[in-house]
């Protein structure tokens, strides 16, 4: 209701802008073909240029005025928005009113047209104008900013507001204040320049004391734009000027002000927009206008009072009382009051009721109350409920509090596999399978936000400061104590053991000073340089303790070579002896102790001291860091014979052989002609820098090193005879080095055997038991003999897969072996028939040594070894296996020799052989013969032949073995059968098998009686096999105790019958 | 027994579409519908009955699908091939359940345990792998490694796990007792069967043979010859009366004998182009599938 006045003034303030814009901007479009100018418009805009520079007032006025009438046209507006420059000379300072104001006219057309931005350019030239003594001028030249901003070219000329604002001021300090400045800071402020004008806010609170309402009036919509343009903050944070403050109002901030203006005024027009503009400032924000009447106490009582006496201003005031959020539309149930905003009867009273409706809610939840009470507390609950909303409390939003809550504190969200869950994180119940409840974020181990746990910090873009240990951080705090109160620096004792003996000899040499070692330690610290460097400059000492260097375990140890094997032994004692000059090798020299004797001949003592100073410094320097250091240090490589050279490639140990490639290589880059041999990659992988850090600084390229010496060797400190140009303090550092260079000494590391330099792929440890493995070496020799197919052959997978003759099939063999005649000949025979019975041990029952008789007789071809099966392979070799009918041949031979046929029927049949072959055959025959008879004078081969002849027929025998076996926990569980005793199967009723068997039986016999005859002969096998095998009925017999009663006991019982 | 009648002379119906071998074949419990694995990689659901080519089940196995056993409320199958997988499958919506891997060469056989809960396999590396059904345990719950080649066959019958080896092993493992009968037969087991008294084991043999097996004893009763079956794994089965036995043959012949006989009955029928590999009855309706990837249904001719 009373919010309709704001928005209407507002839309005043910034009014129209983008209409008027968009207007132009349409025009321009349809204009834009007209953009050119005839010649005689030109040369008339021309001389009228040129008359607005005459002398002439005259004629500069009219050339002034027609320009604005030319400008009046959209084509030639656009051609004279072009070039402004000339037409700005009516704007100078000493111009007449009548041009000015016709240019300005002109030039407000133009920005008109639409073309702000060009006019807007030459803004500067505008400023003389806001200064004119002339108000017309002043309030044209207003207009025109005013206009320019509602172009849209307010930010241009935001940086003129000053200048405005000062026009504004001298024409209300003359009395004749204009609104049009004002206007224009509106606009501007309204356009987004809001910022900008805001920095002469102060001083526009001036127009509040205007006697004119309409400037109090714009001021106060000027305030308004202020605030809507982007200053709304900065006008809440303005503290007033103490002028300001004295002139409106006790304690000063532009909303009091406004307030003030708004009630106080006695126009209303500006009562109404000083009430408008209050409302933009942050105070009037509802959500913190109780902050606001806690601030503005005394506001708030006379708003009461007003609101009270019912002498309310119009609007204003309600404007005032919602910006401050005192509506007086609703009035307190209790005292018929509007309402007690801060407290009063009113919370007192909700306080009560809630707290009675608590009691009543938590009534009713108990369990024991009967029906008749919980209905008096859902009585009393919905009187309270009354009652509080008579007091202005929204009752629902009371009922609604409890359940609410909860059920917005989570989202149900849709997981991706269908299910639902909640999304605030909550440990969420997933299901037992499912991995019970979550973690994390989704079941992961991110957040919210991401994988990066807040605490994470990156260690690639922010390393740690220090990353190198020291010894403190190795210490409690204990240590940390004492070490601070001792004030010694802690040092490893070897390698500075030296140093601290002479930092010993020092402390007591400085008693010497007459200064006190402990006011010395307290003015330096203890051990710091600039101490030493004192001590060294005041102390005259002995010359033998610091001018030598101490000793040579001083030397550099901490020697860095990673991915190498250590250095030899002889490696950290060489110092000493290379310490003494070496005719061979120009190198070895100590550069630093060079530079101190040098001095020590010449300079005086305290010099000689200060350079023993720095050069025990240098001496505990122990890493290859710094000034004078080289990655690597010296060069050495070319004499590792290249056999040695461990981490450079064939190609590149070739490249650095070869001198004349090496250095067209590092110096000039890579040529064609450089590439003969190696791999340009390879070098480049092989980088400087990578290979230092890994490699032995030792190994490395001796004509790259060189090229690169000759390079550094102006930067480079001279060493040896150079020595006095040296840069006191610093030396070369090839010190660290020297050891390395002496190859003859040095002992590249043992290379492990069968070390090729190339990276293996490892052989998967599967792979490698495969490989490893009996049966694999068995098939590869097996593949080797017989090829592949044969792998198809069940003869020869079993004897592939080294299968074991079963004991009982031996014994029954053995059996039947004895039954027949003794193995020979015929037991070849045998085998012959029996090719498809695989892995049968015939041989068993042959006395091992008569078998390898018999072999050697038969010769070559057949199966050698006493071990070796006697299947397939042994058949496949032996010459009358191959040929059915040669051993039949054989066979009849055999019984002719025993004398059970006649030589004749053994001879007649040629079988379409030759007499040659017949011959030779009868001899082989013979000598088969012969050699079986001599090792089994008994055996009766004519006998075996038959009996194998008749046992031929005979069904497979089926051999049976019987095995504990334990099937798994849960596989028992499964099959619903119960854990099997570990004693195995002999608890199993004995009478069982037999049952069945006889039900089979019966079930057969049924048969037999209408087929008897076939039926008889198959029971009768079926009689006669389990013979073959007792044991499980044995077991059982042995175990009689054991044995549980028959099964048909317990079904006869418990009556379950599960069969 | 005398009521069962040989299957006629011609097929009732021809299933054709696999394009490799089919190497097993599978009925619903209800009769409805057969499943046939095949060497072309899939899985194919057919009703037998009219003939008609329902479903194919490809894409996961990435070799030749050596085995189908179909759930007892049909609503998945198992699948078994040589690329060592094994997946269960919803028929209906044709995406793999489940995926069992461990076996380190093909897979050859399948059964499932009593109730479903637990389902085996038989495998080329000389194991049966026992898996859990019921849990998502990763491996299996046992394995049974008591072959020394290659496990073609595989079945359960009551409380015992039977199977047949490449070695001659015919093993059946008693889950109830606890101990192990190995049945050796000296020649590589391609089949077994069980007769509907489970006395009797129906069991192939590469020697061309067919073995009817006194099952408490291991004793022979009868074999069977007459048929060709000495190189691939070729599948025998008892007519769902027990009287009479029916085999596949590599010479494209469906071989019938009489049970107690072991005479061959009315004639060999030349079922096949090709190497009839499986057959499968159901009542009176009997399915062979042959290495060409033919299938055909045969139905007692109404005549006899």
């Amino acid at each position: 209701m009373s919010l309709g006045v704001g928005p209407t003034a507002a839309l005043e303030a910034v009014g129209g802008t983008p209409s008027r814009w968009l207007r132009a901007r349409q025009k321009m479009k349809y204009t834009a073909k007209e953009e050119f100018t005839t010649p005689a418009e030109e040369k008339q805009i021309n001389s009228l240029y040129t008359d607005l520079c005459s002398r002439d007032d005259e004629v500069r006025e009219k050339a002034a005025e027609s320009l604005a009438s030319l400008c009046k046209g959209d084509r030639l507006a656009k051609a004279l928005a072009k070039n402004l420059t000339p037409m700005l000379h009516g704007l100078k300072a000493g111009e007449s009113g009548p041009v000015k104001l016709a240019i300005l006219g002109a030039l407000r057309s133009i920005t008109e047209k639409g073309h702000a931005i060009s006019v807007a350019t030459h803004a500067y030239a505008l400023l003389p104008c806001l200064k004119d003594e002339n108000v017309l001028v002043q309030r044209k030249v207003s207009a025109l900013y005013r206009v320019l901003a509602e172009e849209g070219a307010a930010a241009m000329v935001a940086r003129d507001v000053t200048s405005i604002m000062l026009c504004f001021e001298v024409t209300q300090a003359n009395g004749v204040s204009l609104m049009a400045p004002l206007e224009a800071l509106s606009a501007i402020a309204g356009a987004g320049g809001g910022t900008a004008v805001a920095r002469v806010v102060e001083r526009l609170l001036g127009g509040l004391r205007d006697p004119r309402p309409k400037i109090r009036t714009s001021t106060c919509a000027t305030l308004a734009a202020i605030a809507r343009g982007g200053a709304k903050e900065l006008l809440g944070s303005l503290g007033l000027s103490a002028e300001a403050q004295s002139d409106v109002l006790t304690s000063g901030t532009l909303f009091e002000m406004l307030v003030v203006v708004a009630l106080d005024d006695k126009d209303d027009e500006v009562r109404l927009t000083a009430a408008d503009a209050l409302r933009c400032l942050p105070e009037a924000d509802p959500d913190t206008c109780d902050q606001t009447r806690q601030r503005f106490p005394q506001l708030v009582e006379r708003v009461q009072t007003l609101q009270k006496t019912g002498s309310a201003k119009g609007e204003a005031i309600e404007i005032i009382s919602s910006a401050m959020g005192m509506t007086s539309g609703e009035a307190c149930v209790i005292c018929q009051e509007p309402l007690h905003l801060d407290g009063g009867p009113q919370t007192q009273m909700l306080e009560k009721l809630t707290k009675q409706m608590q009691i009543c809610l938590s009534k009713l939840q108990n369990p024991e109350l009967d029906d008749k009470a919980k209905e008096r507390y859902q009585d009393m609950i919905t009187t309270l409920k009354n009652q509080m909303s008579k007091i202005g409390y929204d009752v629902d939003e009371l009922d609604d509090l409890g359940k609410r809550s909860k059920r917005e504190s989570y989202v149900e969200v849709k997981r991706p596999d269908g299910s639902i869950a909640k999304s605030r994180g909550e440990r969420t119940f997933y299901g037992a399978f499912e991995g019970g409840f979550s973690a994390g974020y989704w079941g992961t181990v991110g957040s919210k936000e991401g994988w990066e746990p807040a605490s994470f910090s990156s260690s690639r873009s922010k390393r740690h400061a220090d990353a190198a240990p020291r010894v403190e951080d190795y210490m409690d705090e204990e240590d940390l104590r004492d070490h601070r109160s001792s004030r010694k620096t802690i040092a490893a004792r070897d390698e500075f053991a030296s140093r601290q003996v002479q930092a010993r000899g020092m402390g007591s040499a400085a008693l010497t000073t007459g200064i006190s070692q402990d006011l010395e330690e307290e003015l330096f610290g203890a051990q710091r340089l600039g101490t030493r460097l004192l001590r060294a400059s005041i102390v005259p000492q002995n010359e033998n303790d610091s001018s030598t260097p101490s000793a040579p375990s001083t030397a550099p140890k901490a020697k860095k070579s990673y991915g190498c094997a250590p250095p030899p032994p002889g490696y950290a004692a060489k110092p000493s002896e290379s310490a003494q000059p070496d005719g061979g090798v120009e190198l070895q020299q100590w550069p630093g102790k060079k530079l101190a004797t040098l001095h020590a001949s010449q300079a005086p003592a305290i010099e000689r001291q200060l350079e023993a100073e720095l050069e025990r410094l240098w001496q505990s320097k122990t890493d290859l860091h710094g000034i004078g250091y080289f990655l690597g240090g010296g060069s050495g490589c070319g004499r590792i014979p290249s056999n040695r050279r461990l981490y450079m490639s064939t190609a590149r140990a070739k490249n650095v052989s070869s001198s004349t490639k090496a250095i067209g290589y590092s110096q000039f880059g890579t040529g064609v002609l450089d590439q003969d041999e190696y791999d340009v990659w390879e070098e480049v992988y092989e980088h400087e820098t990578d290979k230092r850090v890994h490699y032995h600084p030792a190994l490395k390229d001796e004509d790259v090193e060189e090229v690169r010496l000759a390079a550094l060797d102006d930067i480079r400190p001279r060493s040896k005879e150079g020595a006095p140009e040296e840069v006191p303090g610093f030396v070369k550092a090839e010190l660290p080095d020297k050891e390395t260079r002496d190859f003859s000494r040095w002992h590249p590391p043992p290379v492990p055997r069968g070390y090729k330099g190339v990276h293996l792929i490892e052989v998967s440890p599967l792979q490698e038991a495969q490989e490893g493995s009996k049966e694999h070496q068995q098939l590869l020799e097996f593949q080797d003999k017989h090829g592949q197919q044969r792998l198809m052959d069940p003869a020869f997978r079993a004897q592939l897969l080294g299968e074991q003759t079963r004991p009982k099939e031996a014994e029954a063999e053995a059996s039947e072996a004895k039954v027949a005649a003794p193995p020979g000949p015929p037991t070849e025979e045998d085998q012959q028939r029996s090719i498809q019975r695989s892995a049968e041990p015939l041989w068993q029952a042959v006395p091992e040594h008569q078998k390898q008789n018999l072999l050697n007789a038969l010769g070559r071809n057949f199966v050698i070894g006493a071990t070796q099966d006697m299947d397939g392979k042994a058949a496949r070799h032996e010459p009358f296996k191959n040929d059915p009918s040669k051993q039949k041949r054989y066979a009849k031979f055999c019984l002719a020799m025993e004398g059970r046929a006649a030589f004749s029927e053994a001879l007649k049949e040629s079988h379409g052989l030759s007499e040659v072959e017949r011959e030779t055959e009868l001899q082989e025959f013979g000598r088969v013969y012969r050699s079986f008879r001599q090792q089994n004078p008994d055996a009766d081969i004519a006998k075996a032949l038959e009996e194998k002849g008749s046992a031929q027929p005979s069904a497979p025998l089926i051999r049976r073995t019987v095995t504990p076996w334990a099937p798994d926990k849960l596989l028992c569980r499964r099959w619903g059968v119960p854990e099997p005793r570990p004693s195995g199967f002999s608890d199993r009723p004995a009478a069982e098998p037999k049952k069945q068997q006889r039900k089979y039986n019966e079930q057969v016999k049924g048969k037999e009686t209408k087929k008897p005859a076939e039926v008889a002969a198959a029971a009768e096998q079926a009689g006669r096999k389990p013979v073959a095998d007792p044991a499980p009925n044995l077991a059982v017999a042995e175990s009689g105790e054991l044995t549980r009663p028959p099964k048909s006991l317990f079904t006869s019982i418990f009556g379950d019958d599960d069969d | 027994m005398a009521s069962f009648k040989l299957p006629g002379p011609e097929p009732a119906q021809t299933l054709e579409g696999h394009e490799g071998a089919v190497l097993s074949l599978s009925w619903t419990k209800n009769g409805q519908y057969i499943m046939t694995a095949s060497q072309d990689k899939s899985v194919r659901l057919w009703n037998p009955h009219s003939g008609k080519h329902i479903k194919k089940f490809a894409g996961c196995h990435n070799q030749e699908v050596n085995d189908v056993l179909i759930a007892d409320d049909n609503s998945k199958f198992v699948s078994c091939g040589s690329d060592k997988l094994i997946f269960q499958w919803d028929v209906t919506s044709g995406q793999v359940v489940r995926k069992f891997t461990g076996h380190e060469r093909k897979v050859n056989a399948l059964a499932f345990g009593p109730k479903e809960e637990v389902l085996l396999s038989a495998s080329h590396d000389k194991t049966v792998r026992i898996w859990d059904l019921r849990a998502r345990g990763k491996g299996p719950i046992q394995v049974l490694t008591g072959a020394v080649d290659s496990v073609l066959c595989l079945m359960t019958h009551g409380d015992e796990i039977i199977t047949g080896s490449v070695d001659g092993g015919l093993r059946s493992y008693d889950v109830r007792q606890g101990q192990l009968v190995t049945d050796q037969l000296q020649q590589p087991i391609g089949s077994i069967s069980v007769s509907n008294d489970g006395q009797c084991l129906l069991v192939s043999t590469l020697d061309s043979h067919i073995h009817l097996l006194e099952h408490l004893d291991g004793s022979e009763l009868t074999s069977y010859t007459g048929h060709t079956n000495k190189r691939v794994k070729v599948q025998s089965a008892l007519d769902p009366t027990d009287s009479f036995i029916a085999s596949g043959s590599e010479d494209g012949k469906l071989h019938f004998w009489e049970l107690v006989e072991a005479t061959p009955l009315a004639g060999a029928q030349q079922g096949h182009s090709a190497a009839v590999l499986c057959l499968a009855f159901f009542e009176e309706t009997l399915v062979s599938a042959s290495a060409d990837g033919v299938i055909k249904v045969w139905r007692p001719s109404s005549g006899c």
